[in-house]
């Protein structure tokens, strides 16, 4: 009895430790191919392959259009709590990643069980000001005595607007059983991200929720999408089943050189400072932590034949060889970056593995992880565990908007670029935008809590960043203006000239552009919809001008004045005027020509 | 009950008899600080103070905001209202017409109440300042001149990036036209134009910079730090020189020796040298207030960050150059003093930040008002230069007997390497022999008359335990003269009775030396011979903020240890094992060892330091070796560089 105590004990510390890394080792994931439905159990009910679906935010109905790449379930009434309209994969699955995109019609109601059992739930809740356990991303309650219990609202909503392409992404481990068949480990959501934004991390299931398909719990079970609720598409469907292997790793030896060696050439010339055997990679082998050599010569044996995929984080510059080839050659890496990485075919058995790597920079932690993985399979450390360092995560520091329109200038990584000139804007509603005062960009737009300001209020500051608390849409960022002299994005003579304060603490921008004054204001539009923007032009040649209503790879037509942006992004709401499309650089463009002013909502 | 009664009624008469005190008197008998108290849900991290002309007072902030302070002046609650918010860390602030103006990281910004409701809501921008994104490229000022035009100067970044005209003192507009003025500034935190439209400002000991120092900047001339020479092909730049020139000449020699190489190359007007006077010089205050702040007017005072404290700089102009001398004045501040205005009845506002550099006064952020007590401290009021040596003007007549004492005086010459490493070590220390003492009739100068005079050198001088006529100590000790020009004049004629003895001339001067540092028992550097292995490997590290990565240690009493110490900070630190219960007296005497300090790693010959590191550059690292005491205990380690020793400390547990 207490040996099993114990058992449970550190495996599940194991397993704590482990998903810290397993975070950072993102696992490739596959496709679940949506040419047609057969990788889903018939019957299929409801639910068809498409080529594209799109509704306006306010539509209760999805439309569709022939193809294939979408999974659509054409849901109507009839088929309301009705059996047979569920979806099951063939694949049965255990720990396993899943992304997808969704989208849903206003109004609308489906849901993500995993192994049939664990729901996540998909829900329109969108502008819903408090989360509940039924909301999109929502870890659907469990039901007992007429009485739900246990169900987990998201952190924060981070839900967009029906008709709009929502990107989920889950991390889910199942439950594990001793070899008596008993539970000792419940299931659980290691995260769950919606749009980009984590909505749980590490919660627990108790067991399946309510309406599952099963009641009982098993190592296995299909991925089941819920047809009887409401309409949903899925696209983007992709997996990376995350099955246990066991490669064993024995036979270890290191050799460590203290500043003697820099490469294996050096270090077979010198006599090595210490060595020993040792039971898995390990670099606190490594007496100094400064700068040295270390290499570990061993042997692996892999469970089958197969493709397998090596990743190595060193802190300095590493190398791995699997049977004396250099599969991942020399390169220079760190900790917290991508790994490197190299695959190599394998017959099952025993393999010769040698890692080594060079720590350079005294100042920069000593750590050395590998990791060795295959298709459908969890990623195995080939390491100690505290091989890596301990991390402690710096405090957060933010800025609310709950009483009035609070206003924070920073720096901000826009598409992977850091900006030097942005300014945020939290409005006591809830709906919170960023924009770039060199161009009159606006950069992204979100709802929830504000702003993110940790790096640039901790410590120094050095990032010196700020990044929204809600789920951002980034938007195209692009000057109003749109003329001859574009340079790439930017407009040489739009010149920033300040902004005012409304009542409520709202700023209107102000810029010159030859000769003419412009003023940028941007609100919260009707309902909370999104934001509405005009821009008001005056001056002698105004009628001349262009204003840039949005440029994007994709702007489609939804109906009269509603625009679909990036096919299904965010929309943009043209209020009065006819905009014009043109093409620009293989790009649309959508403007606004000779007007005083236009104004448009930017819905999501 | 009567026994009490007695005690009080005695305190009572000692203080009423306060000003025929004889014993020593400290800043704080002569200058009183008073805190004004930020409410507990506001952030205070200072980066700028604006006086108002109607008593109130307006602080811009790190987190970018304005707060405007009612009653900053009194004694009881002051009143804080949020003026503006949404600026990119505002370092600077000043009003003027009846507007802001503050630098915000990107922009000079002119910040307006329209409406008059108490609130901003007018943001424009006087001009855009370009950014690279790093976080080191900070904003200054502004800083008006008599014309209104405004000063500015801008941090150099330390990454491989680059914003335009960062590393220089710039000028701009009202209409927003920037004019280079300045370059060659690393870390320009604090400058001031004097009234006589002359700019002033402090830089930070970093690569290139020696040690905190005072330049006057003038158009075209190059500071020191090559970093913003970049830009001086802009067809505006007033000079043309590149650094590829600077480093040409640069050999690691004094930067008098390379200024004569460099034309542009200004060198400072007084040098503030490191950690004998302050870490970080910041702000620059010239005393207008015509005596409200104390005899010190026409002088400046300078803030130090690191040091929380206000230091005193005097100038004169000796062959058409600003040179002069820094003095102690104040020290005590809660956090580190980046800012400094004067308050509209003569005292001065101090407002700090420490954030990630940490500060002696412990505070995260503070706001401090010195006001002057009316009565004069007897202090070296002012050092000027002779063509033979310097004179020394004092607050208060001395006490004769002791200003013709020799022993009463020493003075060292030193200056400090200009090369692009992190710092500087003092360099070609000396003892200067006095040999003549020409006090005054009337006991407020006196001449010390030198055997030789070295023009480009920091000359330290230290005063013994005199007294005023009036028998009040001298308040401070120490003073630091630059001497970058000698005046012209012909030599003085010593009398017989000024002329001093070649050995009484040395006498304090050999007081202060120390040994050198090396391999000591205290410092192995490399195993001993007969240890086989270590039985403990100990690896200490930093992390920001002066701190250890690790605050405790347990060894075995009597085992072989080996102390790996990674100094991955940006700033230079040792480690110390010392003696049970001994960390702040390690720390004093560190403190204390002057102008030894760096060639004695900071480490004080005391027997309570039991092991020590030499003190280690930014990013290297140094092992010791050495037996774990025999006797259990707790035995603290600690940085023991100044500044540094009070809060950088850990505990070595041997069992």
């Amino acid at each position: 009895m207490k040996l099993t105590h114990k058992l449970v004990l550190s495996s599940m510390l194991f397993f704590i430790v482990a998903l810290a890394h397993a975070q950072r080792m993102k696992p490739s994931l596959k496709d679940i191919p949506l040419q047609n439905l057969e990788a889903f159990q018939s019957p299929y009910g409801n639910w068809q392959a498409v080529g594209s679906v799109s509704a306006a935010y306010d539509d209760t109905v999805l439309m569709s259009s022939p193809g294939t790449g979408v999974l659509f379930n054409n849901y109507s009434r009839s088929a309301q709590f009705k059996p047979g309209h569920e979806l099951k994969t063939k694949t049965e699955h255990a720990d396993v990643v899943l992304e997808a995109d969704i989208m849903v019609p206003r109004g609308s109601n489906s849901g993500i069980y995993f192994q049939s059992r664990y729901e996540v739930q998909i829900y329109d809740s969108w502008r819903a000001p408090t989360s509940f356990h039924y909301d999109l991303g929502g870890i659907y309650e469990r039901w007992k005595d007429d009485k739900g219990y246990e169900g987990k609202a998201p952190l924060v909503n981070a839900a967009f607007a029906p008709g709009l392409w929502q990107h989920l992404e889950v991390s889910f481990q199942a439950p594990r059983f001793d070899a008596a068949g008993r539970k000792i480990m419940a299931a659980r959501f290691n995260y769950v991200k919606l749009n980009g934004i984590t909505i749980h991390e590490n919660i627990f299931v108790s067991g399946p929720t309510r309406s599952a398909a099963f009641e009982d719990e098993k190592p296995f079970g299909p991925l089941l999408i819920q047809g009887d609720h409401g309409q949903v598409a899925l696209r983007n469907l992709k997996w990376a089943l995350q099955n246990d292997m066991e490669i064993k790793v024995g036979d270890l030896s290191y050799r460590y050189f203290e500043k003697t060696a820099k490469t294996p050439e050096e270090a077979s010339k010198v006599k090595p400072s210490s060595e020993g055997k040792v039971n898995a990679i390990d670099v606190r082998v490594a007496p100094s932590k400064e700068e040295f050599f270390i290499r570990f010569d061993g042997k692996i044996n892999v469970p089958a034949k197969d493709e397998y995929l090596f990743s190595l984080f060193p802190s300095g510059t590493g190398s791995l060889e699997i049977d004396g080839k250099k599969l991942i050659p020399p390169a220079r890496a760190w900790l917290n970056s991508q790994p490197l990485k190299g695959t190599i075919d394998l017959d099952a058995g025993i393999h010769s593995i040698t890692v080594w790597m060079h720590k350079d920079n005294p100042w920069e932690a000593a750590g050395l992880a590998v990791y060795a993985e295959r298709s459908g399979y969890k990623a195995v450390p080939l390491h100690a565990l505290p091989s890596i360092p301990e991390y402690t995560p710096t405090p957060l520091y933010t800025v609310k908007a709950d009483k009035r329109t609070e206003i924070v200038r920073s720096f901000m990584v826009y598409k992977g670029k850091k900006l030097t000139h942005v300014l945020s804007v939290g409005d006591p509603s809830g709906l919170h935008y960023s924009y770039d005062l060199l161009q009159g960009g606006l950069l992204q737009v979100w709802r929830g809590d504000f702003l993110n300001t940790t790096d640039m209020w901790h410590e120094r500051g050095e990032p010196q960043v700020a990044s929204p608390l809600g789920a951002p849409r980034v938007l195209a960022g692009s000057c109003p203006v749109f003329d001859e002299t574009l340079v790439k994005d930017s407009v040489a003579d739009y010149i920033y000239r300040g902004y005012t304060l409304s009542a409520t603490g709202a700023p209107q921008f102000k810029y010159t552009y030859r000769g003419l004054e412009i003023v940028d204001m941007i609100v919260p539009g009707d309902q909370r919809r999104g934001f509405m923007r005009t821009i008001t032009v005056a001056g002698n040649g105004h009628d001349k001008l262009r204003l840039r209503i949005v440029e994007a790879a994709s702007i489609s037509l939804v109906r009269s004045g509603l625009y679909s942006v990036d096919d299904g992004a965010y929309f943009i709401e043209v209020k009065g005027g006819t905009p014009s499309m043109e093409k620009y650089q293989g790009r649309q463009v959508l403007l606004m020509n000779g007007s005083h002013s236009v104004t448009y909502q930017i819905i999501w | 009950m009567k026994k009490i009664l007695g005690i009080i009624t005695g305190l009572v008469i000692t203080s009423g008899l306060s000003a025929q005190k004889t014993s020593v008197q400290s800043e704080k008998d002569f200058y009183t600080l008073r805190t004004i108290s930020i409410p507990a849900d506001i952030r205070l991290e200072v980066g700028g103070i604006a006086v108002m002309p109607d008593g109130r007072i307006a602080v811009c902030t790190r987190r970018g905001e304005i707060w405007i302070i009612q009653n900053a002046y009194g004694n009881g609650q002051p009143h804080f209202k949020r003026f503006a918010s949404g600026l990119h860390e505002s370092l600077g602030l000043a009003y003027r017409d009846g507007a802001f103006y503050c630098v915000q990281r990107g922009e000079l910004t002119r910040i307006e109440d329209r409406d008059g409701d108490g609130n901003a809501d007018s943001f424009t921008p006087v001009t855009l300042f370009n950014l690279s994104g790093t976080y080191h490229e900070y904003a200054y000022g502004p800083v008006f001149d008599k014309n209104g035009d405004m000063y500015v100067t801008l941090n150099l970044s330390l990454a491989d990036v680059h914003g335009k005209w960062h590393g220089w003192l710039i000028k701009v507009k009202p209409d927003g036209t920037i004019e280079p003025i300045a370059a060659g500034m690393r870390s320009p935190a604090g400058f001031n134009v004097n009234s006589k439209d002359e700019v002033f400002y402090a830089d930070n000991q970093g690569d290139w910079v020696g040690s905190g120092r005072v330049t006057h900047l003038e158009k075209g001339d190059f500071s020191g730090n090559p970093g913003g020479l970049r830009w001086t092909a802009e067809s505006s730049s007033p000079l043309t020189l590149k650094e590829e020139d600077v480093r040409k000449v640069v050999n690691g020699g004094p930067m008098h020796e390379a200024a004569k190489k460099i034309k542009e190359l200004k060198l400072p007007a007084v040098w503030f040298p490191h950690t004998l006077m302050g870490i970080s010089t910041a702000d620059i205050l010239e005393d207008y207030t015509n005596g409200a702040f104390g005899p010190f007017a026409g002088q400046y005072f300078v803030a130090d960050q690191g040091h929380s404290k206000i230091m005193r700089m005097t100038l004169e102009k000796v062959q058409g150059r600003y040179q002069g001398a820094c003095y102690p004045f104040f020290e005590g501040f809660a956090s580190g003093l980046i800012r400094l205005r004067w308050g509209l009845d003569g005292s001065i506002f101090g407002g700090m930040t420490s954030r990630g550099w940490a500060s002696t006064g412990k505070e995260e952020y503070a706001l401090q008002r010195l006001v002057w007590n009316g009565e004069t401290p007897f202090e070296m009021k002012n050092i000027t230069a002779l063509p033979d040596g310097l004179e020394i003007e004092f607050t208060l007549p001395a006490d004769a007997a002791g200003l013709k004492n020799p022993m009463n005086y020493s003075i060292n010459s030193f200056t400090y390497k200009y090369h692009p490493d992190y710092g500087s070590p003092i360099i070609n220390n000396r003892a200067r022999r006095i040999k003549g003492i020409i006090p005054s009739a009337d006991g407020m100068k006196v001449k010390l008359v030198m055997d030789s005079v070295l023009a480009g050198y920091i000359h330290e001088i230290k005063l013994g335990n005199m007294l005023s006529k009036e028998k009040r100590s001298l308040l401070h000790h120490v003073a630091y003269y630059t001497m970058n020009n000698i005046p012209d004049g012909s030599a003085t004629v010593l009398k017989e009775d000024q002329k001093v003895s070649l050995h009484a001339g040395h006498q304090m001067a050999a007081a202060t030396s120390g040994k050198p540092a090396s391999a000591t028992k205290k410092r192995q550097t490399s195993m001993p011979a007969d240890w086989g292995r270590p039985d403990k490997v100990l690896k200490l590290g930093t992390k920001p903020g002066l701190k250890f990565d690790i605050t405790m240690f347990e060894v075995k009493a009597g085992s072989k240890l080996r102390l790996i110490f990674n100094n991955n900070d940006d700033m230079t630190h040792n480690v110390v094992i010392a003696a049970p219960g001994s960390a702040d007296e390690i720390g004093d005497l560190a403190l204390n060892l002057g102008l030894k300090g760096p060639e004695m790693n900071y480490v004080p010959s005391s027997a309570k330091v039991l092991f020590h590191t030499g003190l280690l550059q930014p990013s290297s690292s140094e092992s010791i070796y050495f037996l774990a005491p025999s006797k259990p205990g707790e035995y603290p380690f600690l940085c023991s560089y100044p500044g540094h020793a009070q809060v950088m400390r850990g505990t070595l547990v041997v069992k």
